[in-house]
């Protein structure tokens, strides 16, 4: 079983023989990546931060170094982490505001297509992903050798398109890029291996990637990892395929695909308050209750 | 036919995650309406304790879910499973209106949301006296309380269990206080645990508590880790102002 907690993963490092100085590092990643993805919650309502606590435990139970521990979890701080865009983020509280009127489950819908629309917007797709100060902010905390990880881990395209030609190149790789291919593969094991995939709206979509990119994947374990973690993803993937969870645990197919934010209700509704405040100014008449 | 998920996951393992819960469930007999109800107090308790951590710097949801994974397993209605993932909702959940404790309209939401029943239990939890003297004075004389008092302790013996089990008692700062307590009150709770007829939460509970009270707590890692004295909540950037902690 992996780890799915701090708790957890800290005790899985102590009992592998990690030093002190290892764990510091571990720890000041996770409490970075705590930060970055707070209230962030997966396809299938599970917390991000479990993912990438157990995206970093397979690391550790397959021999990775304290650093690539630390990479995997901040392995989604670009894609997913919230490092305060700030105004660009309240376009869609406006509209969460817009719809105050509206029932709970509708406006959290809306809600989340806005943020996701947003969040797609071309852009501000780079503005999202990568910038120059959110590396600095990385690079400061973590060095330039962890960030330059992390950033050719966003970079790289893990698309079944792409897999193919991963795999015939997968020996001409250098050890970052060995490491980034390592960590996804870790990530892959992460998602399928409890049946967290099962869970989501859209399994079949995700489900659709295993069958089609599932023997790549191995293969390309194989070549990276070795054969431990290329037999752990073939007996996941073998029972993912099969497996069926009950209806009543599967989420509505209107819950997002792959991640939200649902930020504490107080932020947001006090995010409602002032922006009822600006619309008073520009807007005479608007009622302030 | 499609093999059911049932059987997979961490057996015997307390779940931390709504996905190893969901896995357990079946496995411990739960079907149709009942992992309705559970999956609806997992998706209120997602909306109420969003950001929320433990002083530990654990998050919030895996201790409710494990509060729950411990009651699936001993076999409890799914009403209590319920109550175990909304147990702490009234003192440490955000319902946005910036209030702790149960108020009428808090208490409108939860019971809409999972039920009168597991909204009873959840009250109940919320109002009772905690302290060392009321847990003494109860005692393992638990004849004279009605059917939902007994489940509440059973979800407070759940909580218990779950806060040791995986030691991370000894991540947060006031972890040598909290020591303190459970040398104080670790009989008492098994005890409470035997009086309320399930033998292998006391067993479980004698485990965790002499595990915990023998345990080195003064690596500098662990002291490194303890965060705050109590929870906490960290807001996304985006939507810090104001935001109640």
């Amino acid at each position: 079983m992996y780890a799915q907690t701090k708790i957890q993963l800290l005790e899985q490092l102590r009992d592998g023989g990690y030093t002190e100085a290892d764990l510091v590092l571990v720890l000041r990643a996770y409490a970075v990546a705590a930060e970055l993805v707070s209230c962030r919650f997966q396809g299938n309502n599970n917390s991000f931060i479990a993912h990438l606590v157990g995206v970093a435990s397979i690391a550790a139970a397959h021999g990775a170094g304290a650093e690539i521990v630390a990479v995997a979890l901040l392995h989604s701080a670009y894609r997913n982490g919230d490092f305060g865009e700030g105004p660009l983020e309240w376009l869609c509280d406006v509209a969460a505001f817009l719809l105050g009127r509206w029932s709970h489950t509708q406006r959290r819908f809306l809600y989340n297509k806005l943020l996701s629309w947003y969040r797609g917007w071309r852009p501000f797709t780079r503005l999202r992903l990568v910038s120059p100060a959110k590396r600095r902010r990385l690079q400061r905390q973590f060095g330039a050798r962890i960030e330059a990880t992390v950033y050719r881990f966003t970079a790289l395209r893990w698309w079944p398109e792409t897999l193919p030609a991963l795999v015939a190149g997968s020996g001409a790789l250098d050890s970052v890029d060995r490491a980034v291919v390592f960590l996804y593969l870790a990530n892959e094991l992460e998602r399928t291996h409890d049946g967290g995939l099962l869970y989501h709206a859209h399994s079949e979509q995700k489900l659709a990637f295993v069958r089609d990119c599932g023997d790549s994947v191995v293969k390309l374990a194989e070549e990276i990892s070795g054969p431990r973690l290329a037999t752990e993803l073939r007996q996941a993937y073998a029972w993912i395929m099969t497996a069926s969870v009950p209806q009543e645990l599967r989420l509505s197919p209107r819950w997002e695909a792959w991640s939200y934010l649902r930020p504490p209700l107080s932020a947001r509704w006090r995010m409602g308050a002032r922006l009822r405040k600006v619309l008073m100014h520009c807007v005479p008449g608007t009622p302030l209750a | 036919m499609a093999e059911q998920i049932c059987g997979k996951g961490p057996e015997g393992v307390i779940a931390q995650t709504n996905i190893q819960l969901y896995n357990q469930l079946p496995r411990d007999g739960y079907r149709g309406p009942a992992l309705a109800q559970i999956r609806r107090a997992y998706e209120l308790a997602l909306e109420i304790f969003a950001g929320r951590c433990q002083p530990s710097g654990k998050c919030f949801l895996s201790h409710v879910v494990g509060t729950a994974s411990v009651l699936s397993s001993l076999g409890q209605s799914a009403d209590v499973v319920a109550a175990g993932l909304l147990h702490n909702v009234y003192h440490n959940g955000d319902f946005g209106d910036g209030s702790t404790g149960a108020t009428p309209a808090k208490r409108i939401w939860v019971q809409r949301a999972v039920g009168p029943v597991t909204e009873e239990i959840v009250y109940r939890f919320a109002v009772k006296d905690w302290s060392h003297e009321a847990l003494r004075a109860h005692g393992s004389n638990l004849e004279p309380l009605e059917d939902v008092d007994r489940q509440v302790l059973m979800v407070f013996l759940a909580n218990e269990l779950e806060r040791f089990a995986d030691g991370g008692i000894f991540y947060q700062r006031d972890c040598a206080g909290r020591l303190r307590f459970v040398s104080q009150l670790r009989e008492v709770s098994v005890r409470m645990a035997e009086a309320l007829g399930v033998p292998q939460l006391a067993e479980a509970l004698r485990a965790a508590f002499r595990q915990a009270t023998e345990r080195e707590i003064s690596s500098p890692v662990l002291r490194m880790a303890r965060t705050t004295p109590g929870s906490y909540v960290c807001a996304p950037r985006s939507f810090r102002m104001g935001c109640r902690t």
